[in-house]
């Protein structure tokens, strides 16, 4: 037998998620303050919040050591939300304790829906956080008026009753009183009750219950009895009473009063932006979807996309106007709207992946004696989570070597003239279809020497060691097991990360790129399609081969024959003379095939590294494209010589493949990009 | 050498007049020839690729791959997937589903010398069936594939 009761074992899955959620938002406030380098009121209200609301799912759910935990850390923060100023100069103190914290939760919430899952004891936790809260309530900047004496300092559990005293904090006048009737004989009242209240908030923000404690034992007997009194504010009513009128386990709302209007004398401006935070925080955070559920969502509404696209062409070939063409308008937009919204759904801000990065870096610093600080650029961008969750497993490789072998120690930096706190940035940058993450750091660069000795040595040079630029020997770093390190550790050395990325960004049809210069750091650059999106894209045959670029790279289609006197052939390149001189890239040469007599065009394409003409075979329309990635087995190497990032089901259902511009661009070489600007 | 799951059924190919196998469990589907997209310098062994369950799937021929030709007068596609990964084998025909006795022999290396394929192992009759090693001759065309040699 499993540890919950059959009646609970229905609630783990959301206890999880819930919690997950709530974590995510402890994280994302810790990584916050260490931004900052200290602890907003804002933020401390929020830990507050989060370990109150996991406290109290947790007991409900019968996880006691979860439980006290969590209440320990509630004791601590409301202790610095009362007095703010004890935790100043002690942030690195409270962090490793909010990482201790939050290791436990999360691992325990890792495995809570485990058949055989069975808690694990929390006395470290707890004893660990018992003993920071008495050296706060004793120690740092505490004022000589002493708190009275609790249940703490005679070495017992802390005990309040937090929930009574932010409903007390939290609440004012200008709200409804409801008492909601549950349903006959529906078991588990207070059960029930906690999961409406739980469902509200994520409406109405803070909500007071009567009875006050919903855990409480006597709670389920007091709501058979006098029922569920809620206290909400106005502005939520009708919402929160059509939440109530869906729920299978209610039988009736009844207003019973309402409090006067808000009036200056309400709550302070603090508590107002508290509960605009707590609101907004459930509003965003808490998605009680599957993610497999969004995956599949995804893929279905591609294939949807692709399957309309192909009826849409023989709607096209066989019916001229009319009902059934309407029909097709009218479901291409519906689909585009769907699209639309599948996409919102899957986006995640990049800011909740940030926290982990932020541990990252400062565990890395920590042992290596370095000092080291993570910015952040772009947190707040929303981007497609598999694209997120994708990219970890490269960001963990590039933070890790940035922090361990980029960033000198101390001494060095100083002996050099630097800072002695090194900082490794972490860029993101929306490029429209293009998502571009950067890992920076101001360390000691690269040693180009160093990587072409080591790269002769492992027998990977293809060419003499002078032949190489400086760009390709930059690139060996990307060679499997390369390393210029002498020494490894458990965090990098063997030359494992750059590999790493390098694969999971080709995979993704991306590009990674790297600028090093020796005393002034390194910078790792990778540049993935945003996912899920279709994009309008212009066809066109290359020989046998149909391909499509997206519509938004293309400037001007020409015919060869009315640009042919524009172009002129110099040192075995071609260039076309339009605006400027642009290079042109032969399709039918690089793809290996004789090109016909007949319909050629150079379609000129611009990104923003640049412009180039494409000389290519007929252009046979537009079409809405959906994205595939290319098999495995087709590799980097492969993909980026052809241009080729994915494929698509064109019209005829067989697949096209998706060209890229950028890679187009780079095989015309510098002077795409010199022109271009 | 040998797989280690002697009860496992096997699905035997036929290419020409030799008899292949590969794990029944490996097996996705079996298709007729589908339409393929072929790719550009693609070599000898790739036919090309297609949409195969809204992914797209490497179609490659066992005669080719085998190193005996283009593959010509094959006429099913097997869709096969090694644990993530997903390729289609085309031959001549798939034939039947054999349980796997675990009388083996080992396959000489001479049988593969210049071939992407990889043997498991050689199951004795008449004709010999030769077992395909997925993953390794999966890994040998990759790597043939993305040699570029041919671009």
């Amino acid at each position: 037998m499993g540890f919950f009761s059959a009646e609970l074992e229905s609630m783990v899955e959301l206890y999880q998620r819930e919690t997950a959620g709530l974590m995510e938002e402890f994280d994302a406030k810790q990584s916050g303050a260490m931004q900052n380098g200290c602890f907003t009121a804002q933020d401390i209200n929020a830990v507050f919040r989060v370990v109150h609301t996991i406290k109290s799912s947790a007991a409900m759910m019968g996880l006691a050591d979860i439980s006290s935990c969590t209440h320990r850390m509630e004791d601590l923060f409301l202790l610095f939300r009362d007095k703010p100023e004890r935790s100043v100069g002690f942030e690195n103190r409270i962090f490793d304790l909010m990482y201790l914290f939050s290791d436990f939760v999360e691992n325990e919430n890792a495995v809570v829906a485990k058949k055989d899952f069975r808690p694990k004891s929390a006395r470290p936790v707890i004893d660990a956080i018992q003993k920071e809260l008495d050296f706060f309530k004793d120690g740092p900047g505490s004022p000589a008026e002493k708190e009275e004496p609790d249940a703490a300092d005679t070495g017992a559990p802390v005990i309040r009753e937090p929930a009574a005293e932010a409903a007390e904090e939290l609440y004012g006048p200008g709200e409804l009183i409801w008492r909601v009737t549950l349903r006959p004989n529906c078991q588990m009242e207070n059960v029930r009750a906690y999961m409406l209240v739980r469902q509200l908030e994520e409406i109405c923000g803070k909500i007071g219950t009567q009875p006050a404690n919903l855990e409480s034992p006597d709670a389920a007997a007091r709501i058979v009895r006098d029922g569920l009194v809620l206290t909400l504010h106005a502005a939520h009513a009708e919402e929160a009473a059509q939440r109530l009128s869906a729920s299978p386990y209610v039988l009736r709302v009844e207003e019973i009063g309402n409090g006067a209007p808000e009036t200056d004398a309400g709550p302070d401006a603090d508590g107002a932006s508290d509960d605009a935070d707590a609101l907004q925080t459930r509003q965003n955070k808490f998605s009680m979807v599957s993610w497999s559920n969004v995956m599949q969502l995804q893929n279905i509404t591609g294939e949807l996309i692709t399957a309309n696209t192909i009826l849409g062409a023989s709607i096209k070939k066989y019916v001229q106007g009319g009902t059934l063409e309407n029909e097709f308008q009218t479901m291409k937009r519906l689909f585009h709207e769907l699209e639309k919204l599948v996409a919102a759904v899957s986006m995640m801000p990049v800011s909740s992946v940030v926290p982990q990065y932020q541990r990252l870096v400062r565990d890395v610093a920590a042992r290596e004696q370095k000092q080291i600080r993570l910015a952040v650029v772009g947190a707040e961008l929303e981007v497609d989570r598999n694209l997120l969750d994708t990219l970890g497993s490269p960001l963990i490789h590039l933070l890790r070597n940035a922090a361990d072998h980029g960033i000198e120690a101390p001494e060095a930096r100083a002996a050099a003239g630097k800072d002695a706190c090194g900082t490794v940035t972490l860029k993101f940058e929306n490029l429209t279809d293009h998502l571009a993450v950067t890992v920076a750091d101001d360390g000691g660069g690269m040693d180009p020497r160093k990587l072409l000795r080591k790269a002769a040595e492992r027998g990977l040079l293809t060419k003499e060691e002078g032949d190489y630029s400086a760009d390709e020997i930059l690139n060996l770093a990307f060679l499997p097991g390369l390393s210029t390190n002498e020494q490894t550790n458990q965090y990098s050395g063997r030359g494992v990360g750059m590999d790493v990325a390098q694969n999971v960004v080709s995979s993704l049809g991306g590009s990674v790129t790297i600028h090093s210069a020796p005393g002034e750091g390194t910078a790792i650059r990778m540049e993935v399609p945003v996912s899920v999106t279709s994009s309008e894209c212009l066809k066109f045959m290359v020989g046998p081969h149909a391909c499509l670029i997206p519509i938004r790279c293309v400037v001007r289609i020409l015919s060869l024959a009315e640009a042919e006197e524009h172009l002129h052939t110099a040192e075995g390149r071609s260039w076309l003379q339009a605006e400027e001189m642009l290079p042109v890239l032969d399709l039918f040469e690089l793809y290996g095939v004789q090109p016909g007599d007949e319909g050629r065009r150079l379609v000129i394409i611009r990104d923003a590294r640049g412009s180039a003409a494409l000389l290519t075979g007929p252009v046979t329309g537009q079409q809405t494209a959906v994205e595939k990635p290319l098999p495995a087995l087709i590799g980097r190497d492969y993909r980026t010589k052809t241009g080729m990032v994915g494929c698509t089901v064109t019209e005829t259902g067989k697949l096209g493949v998706m060209l890229n511009a950028d890679w187009l661009l780079r095989m015309c070489g510098k002077d795409a990009a010199e022109n271009g600007n | 050498m040998g797989t280690e799951n002697t009860d496992a059924l096997l699905l035997v190919l036929r290419r020409q007049q030799a008899r292949y196998a590969v794990p029944a469990g490996n097996v996705e589907e079996i298709l007729s020839l589908p339409d393929v997209t072929a790719l550009p310098r693609q070599p000898e062994y790739m036919r090309g690729i297609f949409s195969y369950k809204g992914r797209a799937a490497a179609v490659l021929s066992l005669q080719a791959v085998c190193g005996c030709g283009t593959g010509a007068g094959e006429t099913v596609c097997v869709v096969l997937r090694i644990d993530e990964l997903m390729i289609a084998l085309t031959a001549d025909s798939a034939e039947s589903l054999i349980a796997d006795s675990g009388q083996r022999l080992q396959a000489d290396g001479s049988l593969t010398d210049g071939k992407l394929l990889s043997l498991d192992c050689v199951l004795p009759g008449e004709p010999a069936v030769f077992v395909i090693n997925l993953k390794n001759t999966y890994q040998k065309i990759e790597s043939d594939f993305n040699a570029a040699a041919f671009i």
